[in-house]
């Protein structure tokens, strides 16, 4: 009997852990594929990269990028709404406190991830793509925008 | 003539006081003197025996009744013999009586048991050798149980009446039989209904992640448009001014160009608040993809990225 209520459970937690993933069409599969070629094509073309470059440069540049983004969304998410003139000497000190944390994990991981591309693309083109990076993330909204990525 | 006490005695053994009675009255005898009891000896009555006991069944399941015994029948206590200790001197001349009582063994009703004393100076064969002949008392009667068990048997057949069932069912129907609680099984359906509440609970939590509508309206909310005023129009006529452009002195142009550069800086980052309602959902569906990073909506701390 104990055995059957373990199954139980453990099926329970496992079923919810697989239906956590996201889960989209076909045809907005494809749309992302198409953008993903889309960012391929600037990146090659603004930094020079070649096919076995970008191959190697693109699944670093992509957890860069998680890892950027999930250590920010954790930070929204504990001070959401960020309204710092609202702020108590208590609150703001704490507020303080945490954005120099988030700044030394963003420093961390521009070490980390800067030396790796670098050994991959090489130092200078590491510099064009900090300086080409915001260009970039703009067409790729403009893209996903022309795309019609946002209609589920 | 007074009797010989047995505390002026200092011997190490206490004898009885029937067996100094046997010696002194054989000693007298011997030497011719009239015999006479040492020690008073006290005749203990007989015990009253009980004329109605409970005498329990021996047949099993038979209740207990309660049989009256039939009334004891004390056989009537001989005499003792008085020649046990009265003996006819022949043999040798008998002095003149002294004025003493009769010697004759008088048997008087005693209310007291006095017990025995142990006898240890002597041993077996000499206390055989002392110790008179007791009279044989008849046996008591032993009484005779019915071995038909009529009334016994009669009791076990006694078939119960309905007063007594009905006192059955009351007593079942009262709850005096002992209800065992099942506590282990109750807790075990507890902890089962727990678990499924918390797997529930967890499912729900995890099914249910923020859409980018909600994001969306969020962040919309935070930066909400003012409402336009219109303005009516007027038929004066309007005086425009012009500002007046005087020169920076050199102290405030390095604050001038840092806010420039700012400014600047700011631009190089998706201005996510800014941006219209697909822009931002598509924002941030790239940021789930890896694809950008959707900064901070403060610019106190500039970041530090590649």
């Amino acid at each position: 009997m104990m055995v059957l209520r373990f199954l139980l459970l453990s099926t329970f937690f496992w079923s919810s852990s697989l239906f956590s993933q996201t889960r989209v069409t076909q045809e907005q599969k494809e749309k992302f594929l198409a953008l993903d070629a889309f960012q391929k094509q600037l990146i090659q073309e603004k930094i020079a990269l070649t096919e076995a470059e970008y191959n190697r440069f693109a699944p670093l540049y992509k957890d860069y990028q998680l890892k950027l983004s999930r250590s920010k969304k954790s930070f929204r998410k504990k001070w959401y709404p960020i309204t710092p003139q609202k702020y108590s000497d208590a609150k703001a000190a704490s507020y303080i406190k945490d954005v120099v944390k988030l700044q030394r994990t963003e420093t961390d991981l521009f070490e980390v991830y800067s030396e790796k591309i670098s050994n991959v693309i090489g130092s200078a083109k590491t510099l064009l793509l900090m300086e080409f990076r915001s260009t970039l993330e703009k067409r790729l909204v403009e893209k996903a925008l022309e795309l019609g990525i946002q209609e589920n | 003539m007074a009797t010989l006490e047995s505390k002026k005695l200092k011997s190490p053994y206490a004898p009885s006081k029937e067996k100094m009675n046997d010696i002194a009255y054989r000693i007298q005898s011997n030497v011719g003197v009239s015999a006479q009891e040492v020690f008073t000896i006290r005749q203990t009555s007989f015990i009253e025996q009980k004329k109605s006991p409970v005498q329990l069944s021996v047949e099993f399941g038979a209740t207990t009744a309660k049989i009256a015994a039939p009334e004891s029948v004390q056989p009537p206590i001989e005499e003792e013999n008085q020649s046990v200790y009265e003996r006819e001197i022949t043999t040798q001349p008998q002095k003149e009586a002294s004025p003493v009582p009769s010697n004759k063994y008088v048997e008087t009703e005693i209310t007291e048991i006095i017990p025995d004393t142990v006898d240890k100076g002597l041993s077996a064969t000499e206390n055989d050798a002392l110790t008179p002949q007791i009279p044989q008392r008849p046996v008591p009667p032993v009484y005779k149980i019915a071995t038909n068990n009529s009334q016994v048997q009669e009791d076990y057949n006694e078939t119960p009446t309905d007063e007594d069932s009905l006192n059955e069912s009351e007593a079942a129907k009262s709850g005096v039989r002992s209800v065992q609680i099942p506590w282990a099984s109750i807790l075990g359906f507890v902890a089962t209904a727990m678990a499924v509440v918390g797997a529930w609970w967890v499912w729900n939590n995890i099914q249910k992640p923020s859409s980018v509508e909600d994001v969306v309206q969020t962040v919309s909310d935070q930066n909400s448009t003012a409402t336009i005023i219109e303005s009516s129009e007027s038929t004066k006529n309007e005086i425009t001014i012009e500002p007046k452009l005087v020169e920076l002195p050199e102290e405030y142009r390095s604050l001038n160009n840092l806010l420039s550069q700012q400014e600047s800086m700011q631009g190089t980052y998706l201005d996510f608040s800014g941006s219209s309602e697909p822009s931002k959902i598509n924002m941030v569906k790239l940021e789930k993809k890896g694809m950008i990073v959707l900064e901070l909506e403060d610019d106190l701390f500039n970041p530090l990225r590649l």
